[in-house]
């Protein structure tokens, strides 16, 4: 049977998704980043492209390189929201829709061709409703496979359908540059202009034993993608249950004790959520965001605890914090991550003289958010001896 | 009435990293802290001895000199009693930092009065007690009563001492990033024991007092031992080196080489030789220079090519030794200049010699000499503005890319503001500045678009007072101490990064000590001659004798010099050289040498004068004494001596008052220029000479401030200058390679090459067969070397250049690759490939074909032994059929393996760009043609210089070139607060401004410059 898979891609996603909240904002070139003097763009609409202005550059040289730029707070969760509303309302067409990077995503409607009718009319009909439903124009690209269809749809502009013919992806690959291929990243790209080799077509030419004398091992998957052979599979997207608590510094810290002050305060916010779901984590993930863009985080499995108390949390969150925080550098953002979630399994004593573990910081920690329950969560906190 | 107390342990900034304050400050403060005595400590040196003695006499403390003697085991504080102390503990600071086994109980004599320890440690004082005087150190805290306790076990008695880094507690901040950035820490993370407690200042006897209620022994004994001091800091006395082991006096020796000298220089003596040399030597006999003159000599003999400069070349006694090559008596060279019976300073014979000549010269030295005998001087490197702000910066964890950006934007410029501005505002000048940095810089154009927001106007505030702070010491670039005996005992001797014997003074402290300094620098441009008479050799077989070559009078090298195409020629090279000898139109000896004085920052406006008078404009001398004193200048101050001849002349100062007025001119010293002047206008007064003549004079005195130089040494320097213009003026090819080859000159590589093409020769790529690792040339052609390269690694070109000479040239490309099997690596050969190098071995192959051959034949290597894989020999490489790069591919991959493009103008990479302007520029070449009008004109940056207006304003001069000719532009203040931030050296520039002429010289004024980017 005939693949068809759909790669859907919302160009500019999160600017598109902020300018529909604030369609005044779509007049002028728009950048989304937190506030704060060296805050990152997070996102830019095709305006601001034109100027030079990409994801990921510090808004202070997004503003030099353009002086009229309109800058507004990101707002990632709603983002990521409708990213899942996009994932959600394509499920009536297949029951294989896997959500990507923010803005894309693939369908596989194989198949589908009795229930729903040729497949580009299909996806039209995909690009039409998310237009109609949400107004969001969206590149879409239909092929036999994912490889293909993520290049079919950079080839085309939104709320347009780039369709390849089963059998015709190597006329459709052969003239375009060999950057376009995903999984062909700057370093390979570099290495074949090197040899004067720039289109796809011109490396798919290539016969295996030639290639690999000078890409070695990896020149066997350079012809395949070159070929756009491509078999892995859609995957339907699974939501895994998790609290994270995100945070971007005031001001760009390198303080150890302050930075552990901020952690503490994430600490308290995800423990309060933890104990009012009544859930235990089993794995937490730390990430520490440098000023200067670089990242490190690390992954720890937590001890089943007795009682989820902000203390304990906090022990294991130090041990993270403490392994990662190595570079002379100010970090910017936290992120705080538990998952694994599970219910608490309360062990009750079953002698009198055993010992009840965690009873008394079960009784402090209780107390503590009966407190923030009653007055609020900044009634009480905790203090710090030196 | 008798201080109860006393510091015997302070460390200064000399104390690397660990200090904040300088001598002066730390004096000053214990001054008004009411102390008679204060002891300088420290750590593992005499640093800032000197400036201490001085800074100590200045606030009228008497001086203890001393030392903390610091190792990884141990730590005690050593105070020197004696003069001989201080020569014991000037070995023991040397054997710290020359001996891997240094022990400091091994160090110390068996038996002396001359030192006094001070030690918290009780395992030393056991040791050291019975041999030296020991006293158990209390500094206050909470382990004191131990300390006392430990005393009392040994049998030692106590000495107070607060261990003092700082003179204020405000300070204490200063010193927690000095130590953050020397431990490579943030302030956060530094632990305790990385920094001194907060209390460490320098307090006043009661505040200590109130430390010690329990124990006032400890305070008694500071004053006992202070009292007992006796380092009388005027112990230094000139010394000399000696040319031969013997006692007797050399001054037979050198006549005999002086009457030597004259057959060689002169071919027959005169009379007016005689009355020189007679003149000359009885000075140099009174004044003890006959062993210093004979060791110069002796060290210039070494090498065929120098130059000897400075007021050292004013004396015939030089000259006729072979030290230098201007004749004095020609040029009529004042001798005063550089030996006066009047002088107190130390006078110094500065020569040069090719640059990488200079480390095997040393080694000979120390063979000769003895290593004991020998030391370099040192430098002190201090924080500079941007290192500060860097440093500082780093410590708040700012990321690298915005303190890059705030650095960049904050320029050279010192951040603190300067005495005079505070004394305006009544401040103290050891408090901290009550304005901050930030706010100053907030103000200039290039914070126009960037917000120094927080922490910054913090890291700002600290790094100001963090600048100007020793923070190591390294090698000077030349100035060498020999002695007749041993340097250590003058001074503490440390080994340097780069392995050499240094002193742990910096030359103005080796002065003030009474060492002799023998300054051997290295010059580039010697190199550039010496290499261009070679290739002359080889190339023509015409020998050229440097010392004896004399092209003063050569008509073609006048011309040039004249015309002011002197890009490249020793001294006469840069926009402002080149720019004057234009607007001059003289090509000659005597007024080269004017020139190579009169260009000095603080003296366009005379330049002007000069050139008006130059030109015919007639002018009276200031003053009728002044006549005979400036008639060869135009009546314009020139050179030093002009200076000490007309306070002579006009205020009848003594030789030594006068040359003492120039020094002050010379290091801009505030308050002692008033009190000159005061002097300067009451002795011109009493000579009857008017008040306006008076200011008049004054004016051209203060634009010797800076840098300025005697005739002696200008007159060295042109003749350098001369030789070099020869050079270029009849062996363009040669000497253009010569001076790309030895990276000296004042403009980049590239600058030199266009250079090239405008003086008619062709620049050849790199070839892996015809190209050396410098630049060639010859016969109108100049070959790039292999050196230029960018990325190439020396083994993989030496690797080249020895196979090349043992098996002959390479035939192709796999050829190459398997006679460098193992010595050149993968990247290398892609360098030598993109440069287009292999191209002549290549046959039919096109570069990307060479450069797929040689990465399959690295992947057939076995990464891990280099040898090959496969059982029977290797497979033949096939190689597909690959189309050839685009021209634009093949420029880009120059700019990236050369750093500029060979074969076209970078301006023409532009033009693409430049097409889409409506307009076309005018050519340089013919710009003169516009005088008057307003211009467009394409332009490549050269060179920048960023200058401040009178009026305090920033802008900047920029020399660009097209593809006909070099032009220079002035960025006057509006334009430049408008396009400063578009300016770099990586852009071509479209210019809009109106054409200027001055003595015939066009330069544009910018009003518009438009970046435009290169399409690659």
């Amino acid at each position: 049977m005939t693949r068809n898979i759909v790669y859907m891609q919302i160009p500019d996603f999160y600017a598109s998704v902020e300018e529909l909240r604030r369609p005044e904002l779509k007049k002028a070139p728009l950048v989304l980043a937190r506030p704060g003097p060296r805050s990152v763009v997070q996102g830019v609409n095709g305006q601001a492209a034109k100027e030079g202005v990409r994801e990921g550059m510090p808004l202070s040289l997004a503003l030099r390189l353009c002086r009229r730029i309109q800058v507004r707070d990101s707002d990632v969760y709603h983002y990521r929201a409708k990213h899942l509303e996009i994932v959600r309302q394509f499920e009536w067409c297949s029951p294989l829709v896997e959500g990507g990077l923010p803005g894309s995503c693939f369908i596989d409607i194989s198949g589908t061709g009795r229930l729903f009718g040729a497949g580009p009319d299909l996806a039209c009909r995909m690009e039409r409703e998310l237009w109609g439903k949400m107004g969001l124009r969206a590149r879409i690209g239909l092929a036999s496979n994912k490889l293909v269809s993520q290049v079919a749809a950079r080839c085309t502009a939104p709320g347009d359908l780039s369709f390849i013919f089963p059998g015709s992806e190597k006329t459709f690959l052969s003239p375009l540059p060999v950057d376009y291929l995903p999984g062909i990243g700057e370093v390979t790209a570099s290495k074949l202009a090197g040899f004067n080799i720039l289109s796809i077509g011109r490396l798919a030419d290539f016969s295996p034993d030639m290639l690999s004398a000078v890409f070695g091992r990896s020149a066997e998957r350079l012809l395949r993608i070159a070929k756009g052979m491509d078999t892995s599979a859609v995957f339907a997207s699974k939501e895994i249950p998790r609290i994270c608590v995100s945070k971007i510094l005031t001001r760009d810290e390198i303080d150890p004790q302050r930075l552990e002050s901020a952690l503490f305060e994430q600490v308290e916010e995800a423990g309060w959520e933890l104990r009012r779901h009544n859930r235990r984590p089993g794995v937490l993930r730390l990430e520490i965001r440098y000023a200067d863009g670089m990242w490190a985080d690390t992954k720890r499995r937590l001890t089943p605890w007795d009682v989820v108390s902000d203390r304990s949390l906090f022990q294991s969150v130090l041990v993270a914090f403490r392994r990662i925080f190595h570079r002379r550098v100010a970090v910017r953002r936290l992120v705080m991550e538990f998952s694994q979630l599970a219910m608490p399994g309360l062990q009750l004593p079953l002698f009198t003289w055993e010992n009840n573990r965690g009873s008394k910081e079960r009784d402090l920690q209780e107390a503590l958010d009966s407190m923030r329950k009653k007055f609020g969560k900044k009634i009480i906190s905790w203090a710090r001896l030196a | 009435m008798d201080p109860d107390f006393i510091h015997l342990h302070v460390h200064s900034f000399y104390s690397m990293m660990q200090g904040v304050n300088s001598p002066e400050v730390l004096c000053r403060q214990a001054k008004r802290a009411g102390f008679s005595h204060l002891a300088l400590t420290d750590t593992n040196g005499f640093y800032g001895l000197l400036n201490f003695f001085e800074a100590a006499a200045t606030a009228g403390i008497s001086p203890i000199v001393g030392a903390q003697v610091k190792t990884p085991e141990t730590s005690a504080v050593i105070i020197a009693r004696t003069l001989r102390g201080y020569e014991i503990l000037s070995e023991i600071i040397t054997r710290r930092h020359t001996r891997k086994d240094f022990c400091l109980p091994r160090s110390l004599p068996e038996k002396t009065s001359d030192l006094v320890v001070l030690s918290e440690d009780p395992q030393l004082l056991k040791t050291l007690r019975g041999r030296v005087e020991c006293f158990c150190e209390i500094v206050p805290g909470p382990w004191e009563r131990k300390l006392l306790r430990t005393a009392h076990e040994i049998g030692v008695e106590v000495a107070a001492t607060n261990a003092v880094h700082f003179a204020a507690k405000d300070d204490y901040p200063l010193h927690r990033l000095l130590r953050a950035i020397e431990l490579n820490k943030t302030l956060g993370s530094l632990a305790p024991e990385d920094s001194a407690q907060s209390d460490r200042w320098l307090k006043s006897s009661r505040e200590m007092s109130a430390k010690f209620p329990h124990c006032p022994e400890a305070l008694a004994n500071t004053v006992k031992i202070a009292k007992g001091c006796h380092t009388p800091p005027n112990r230094f006395h000139t010394v000399f080196p000696k040319y031969l082991e013997t006692d007797g006096d050399n001054l037979g020796l050198l006549v005999s080489k002086c009457r030597k000298g004259i057959g060689v220089r002169y071919g027959k003596t005169c009379q007016k030789i005689e009355d020189r040399l007679a003149e000359e030597l009885e000075l140099i006999r009174s004044k003890g220079f006959v062993d210093y003159f004979l060791v110069v000599a002796d060290i210039v003999g070494r090498r065929t090519i120098h130059c000897g400069r400075g007021s050292g070349a004013a004396s015939l006694v030089s000259y006729l030794l072979g030290i230098t090559h201007v004749d004095p008596l020609a040029h009529n060279l004042l001798f005063g200049r550089f030996l006066n019976p009047q002088r107190k300073d130390l006078p110094d014979i500065d020569v040069d010699f090719p640059w990488d000549e200079r480390d095997g010269l040393f080694d000979e030295l120390r063979a000769h000499y003895g290593n004991r005998k020998m030391a370099f001087i040192s430098n002190h490197n201090t924080f500079g503005p941007r290192a500060s702000v860097r440093e500082a910066a780093k410590v708040y964890g700012m990321p690298a890319s915005e303190i890059k950006e705030v650095t960049r934007r904050l320029g050279y410029r010192s951040l603190q503001e300067t005495p005079e501005q505070r004394k305006e505002r009544r401040e103290d000048l050891d408090a901290p500045c009550s304005t901050l940095p930030a706010t100053r810089y907030s103000t200039r154009p290039q914070f126009h678009d960037f917000h120094l927001d927080p922490p910054w106007p913090e890291i700002i505030a600290l790094a100001s007072r963090l600048e100007s702070i020793p923070r190591n010491i390294s090698t000077h670039c030349g100035g060498v101490v020999i002695v007749p005996d041993r340097v250590s005992g003058y001074v503490p001797v440390q080994v340097s990064a780069k392995g050499v014997r240094i002193i742990q003074w910096e030359k103005d402290q080796a002065e003030k000590a009474g060492l002799v300094k023998i300054d051997l620098l290295g010059n580039r441009s010697l190199a550039v001659i010496r290499d261009a008479i070679e290739a002359v050799r080889k190339n023509t077989g015409t020998p050229i004798d440097y010392a004896n070559f004399n092209p003063v009078e050569d008509p073609k090298t006048q011309k040039l010099i004249s015309r002011g195409d002197t890009m490249g020629v020793f001294y006469l090279e840069s926009p402002a050289m080149r720019l004057l000898q234009a607007k001059a139109g003289k090509g000659d000896f005597e007024h080269t040498v004017i020139h190579s004085s009169i260009i000095r920052p603080a003296a366009n406006r005379f330049i002007r004068q000069y050139l008006e008078r130059l030109h015919g404009q007639p002018y009276k001398p200031l003053h009728p004494s002044l006549e005979k004193i400036l008639s060869r200048s135009y009546g314009i101050l020139v050179y030093q001596e002009d200076v000490v001849q007309c306070a002579m002349a006009l205020a009848g100062f003594s030789w030594g008052e006068a040359d003492s007025l120039r020094k002050v001119i010379s290091k801009k010293s505030g308050e002692q220029i008033y009190d000159y002047k005061a002097r300067f206008e009451k002795g011109c007064a009493q000579k009857g000479v008017c008040p306006e003549v008076v200011e008049k004079v004054w004016d051209m005195f203060t634009s010797f401030a800076g840098y300025s130089f005697c005739k002696p040494h200008s007159a060295s320097y042109a003749l350098v200058s001369f030789k070099s213009a020869y050079l270029k003026a009849h062996h363009p090819a040669e000497f253009m390679a010569a001076v790309i080859s030895n990276a000296g000159g004042y403009y980049s590589a590239f600058a030199y090459i266009s250079e090239c093409r405008r003086m008619g020769l062709e620049v050849l790529r790199p070839d892996i067969n015809q190209s050396d690792p410098d630049f060639t040339g010859g016969a109108k052609r100049i070959r790039t070397g292999l050196k230029q390269l960018q990325g190439l690694r020396r083994s993989g070109l030496e690797a080249i250049v020895e196979q090349r000479r043992k098996g002959g040239l390479f035939v192709s490309v796999e050829e190459l690759l398997n006679r460098l099997r193992g010595r050149l690596l993968a990247a290398d050969a892609l360098i030598l490939a993109k440069s287009g190098a292999l191209d002549s071995i290549a046959g039919s192959l096109n570069r990307p074909q060479i450069l797929w051959l040689i990465q399959a034949w690295f992947n057939r290597l076995n990464p891990e032994t280099g040898t090959q894989t496969a059982l029977f020999g290797p497979r033949p490489i096939k190689i597909p059929n690959l189309a050839d790069f685009s021209p634009q591919t093949k420029l880009a991959h120059e700019l990236q393996t050369m750093g500029f493009p060979l074969s076209v103008h970078p301006l023409e990479l532009a033009e693409p760009h430049f097409r889409r302007f409506p307009y076309n520029g005018v050519p340089a070449s013919d710009m003169a043609r516009y005088i008057g009008k307003k211009i467009r004109i394409k332009g490549w940056p050269i060179t920048r210089k960023e200058v401040t207006t009178r009026q305090g304003e920033e802008m900047e001069f920029f020399t660009f070139e097209d593809q006909t000719a070099i032009f220079e532009t002035a960025f006057f203040p509006q334009p430049f607060k408008r396009f400063c931030r578009d300016l770099d050296m990586n852009h071509a520039y479209l210019l809009y401004g109106l054409v200027e002429s001055e003595f015939g010289v066009a330069s544009l004024t910018v009003e518009h410059a438009c970046r435009v980017p290169l399409c690659l």
